[in-house]
């Protein structure tokens, strides 16, 4: 009874303020018409940072991202609540600190007793941590269909491609055993059994490079690509100076990266260059910085890499990325160098395209998010 | 019993060997065309007016694949009655129904067996009642 002794010395309207003020999970503010901030609540003040007085008299637009106030989101839902009534929306709003928090607002139009819109209250809810759960979930969900995807190409590529040089060994063992007396032709199927098994131990090396491809965050530093390509080169010393092969690089850029799959990235792109050439290679390396397009804020590495080799039919470029999808069989090779090149891209969250002509050669083109 | 021609659509050149060297055991004489893409195989078949009498094909090819290169063949109409066989290392179970539906005669899975290979050829040359599936 005491308790309630205590409450009913204030007025109704008072009660009703205090009601609001002490809610704590809900930010719930009165807007006058023009969205001007009339008053202040614990949660408000708990949600978006701002205490009563550095706010009051302010415009509700503050809490909104500059994108959104560029494109008039807060007029639009204030209008919205004055045609409909009400408005509802979901999205990024602004801390004072500058942190944003994923809100669930509620604009509700206030009217005098003619029917007019005199102002609008707004009650704002948390629900960043829903949210990000969910984000959390759809990349969880996405990460497993990709596996799933990468479970079935592994099955297809051992039920096939890792069966061709064991069945070839055996049915050279076989056409051997009945020509043990030819000594000339008993040479030829034992030199065809070891050039397969040769194969073999190039397949399973390529395939488990692609499927040992890891995107852990914590690999990620960051990459010089000179550095990177420079190594590459190294790498390939002999083959160069067997093909006079000339690597030419221009000012390539430092990047967020996985260092292990960027020298794996390079080597395959500049000895495809080098293989893939009936002249002298010529390999050209550059780098500039793009925007990336549609309302993607983003900027962009693109990096092209190109080569004056063999090329092929514009048509087949769809084939290229695919793991064990080869455009010729008149050079060695396992068909896994440009699916593996993709799935780094991918790791990488860039893009990487093909443009080749036949006999004029072929210009890798990558984009890679740039973090600075 | 009169010269039956053949065309093997195959881009190994190992596979292509052990074909012939299969075809040479089998009891008919026999003229074997061979093709390394199905590209090739195409400007060989023309409008069908020189039809084969098999065509076998492989599936996993560079630039034209064997489905798309039998999805072409079975375009052609002067090929209508020319059984298409597919030669594969492939025992995959959506190859083998693809294909079927696409219209090839067989799917034969390369066997590393070269008198098993002969056998088989034997059974599709008499016109013996064969399952779809040979290995």
């Amino acid at each position: 009874m005491h308790e309630n002794n205590k409450f009913s010395i204030f007025s109704n309207e008072q009660r009703y303020q205090k009601m609001i003020e002490e809610v704590e999970d809900y930010a719930i503010i009165l807007l006058n018409r023009e969205g001007v901030i009339q008053n202040w609540n614990k949660g408000a003040e708990k949600i978006k940072g701002y205490n009563e007085k550095e706010i009051v008299g302010k415009s509700f637009s503050v809490f909104y991202l500059p994108d959104d106030r560029e494109s008039g989101l807060p007029n639009k839902l204030i209008q919205l609540a004055e045609d409909k009534g009400r408005a509802t929306h979901e999205g990024w709003r602004l801390r004072k600190d500058g942190t944003t928090f994923w809100g669930y607002v509620v604009i509700t139009a206030l009217h005098d007793e003619h029917d007019d819109v005199i102002g609008f209250t707004k009650v704002t809810r948390d629900l960043t941590e829903r949210k990000i759960a969910e984000e959390q979930q759809a990349r969880d969900a996405k990460s497993i269909a990709i596996q799933n995807k990468q479970l079935e190409e592994f099955a297809y590529i051992t039920s096939h491609d890792l069966q061709e040089p064991i069945r070839k060994i055996q049915t050279f063992a076989g056409l051997l055993e009945s020509q043990l007396d030819n000594r000339e032709m008993a040479m030829k199927y034992l030199t065809k059994i070891n050039s397969s098994a040769q194969r073999m131990v190039l397949l399973i090396k390529d395939v488990l490079d692609f499927s040992r491809l890891s995107q852990s965050q914590e690999q990620f530093t960051d990459v010089d690509l000179n550095v990177v390509v420079q190594h590459v080169v190294d790498d390939f010393e002999l083959l160069i100076a067997e093909s006079g092969a000339v690597i030419q690089i221009n000012g390539l850029p430092i990047i967020r990266a996985i260092p292990i799959q960027m020298q794996q990235l390079f080597t395959n792109l500049i000895s495809n260059g080098i293989k893939f050439n009936t002249g002298k290679p010529l390999v050209t390396i550059s780098a500039e910085t793009v925007k990336g397009g549609n309302g993607d804020m983003l900027h962009y590495h693109e990096i092209k890499v190109m080569d004056n080799g063999i090329g092929f039919e514009q048509q087949y470029a769809e084939h290229a990325f695919q793991p064990f999808k080869r455009l010729t069989n008149e050079y060695t090779g396992t068909g896994i160098g440009l699916a593996l090149c993709k799935r780094i891209i991918d790791n990488h969250r860039g893009v990487i395209d093909v443009e080749s002509e036949l006999g004029k050669g072929t210009t890798f083109t990558l984009l890679l998010p740039a973090t600075h | 019993m009169s010269n039956f021609s053949c065309l093997v659509i195959d881009d190994d050149a190992d596979d292509r060997e052990i074909f012939e060297i299969a075809l040479g055991d089998a009891g008919h004489p026999c003229n074997l065309q061979q093709a390394d893409n199905g590209i090739k195989a195409l400007k060989m078949l023309g409008a069908g007016d020189n039809a084969p009498d098999f065509i076998f094909l492989d599936l996993n090819m560079p630039l034209l694949s064997g489905k798309e290169c039998l999805q072409e063949i079975r375009k052609i109409p002067a090929l209508e009655k020319v059984p298409v066989v597919i030669y594969s290392t492939s025992s995959y179970s959506r190859d083998i129904e693809e294909t079927r539906e696409m219209g090839a005669s067989h799917f034969m899975i390369k066997t590393p067996n070269i008198k098993r290979l002969t056998e088989i050829l034997n059974d599709i040359f008499a016109g013996r009642q064969l399952p779809y599936e040979l290995s």
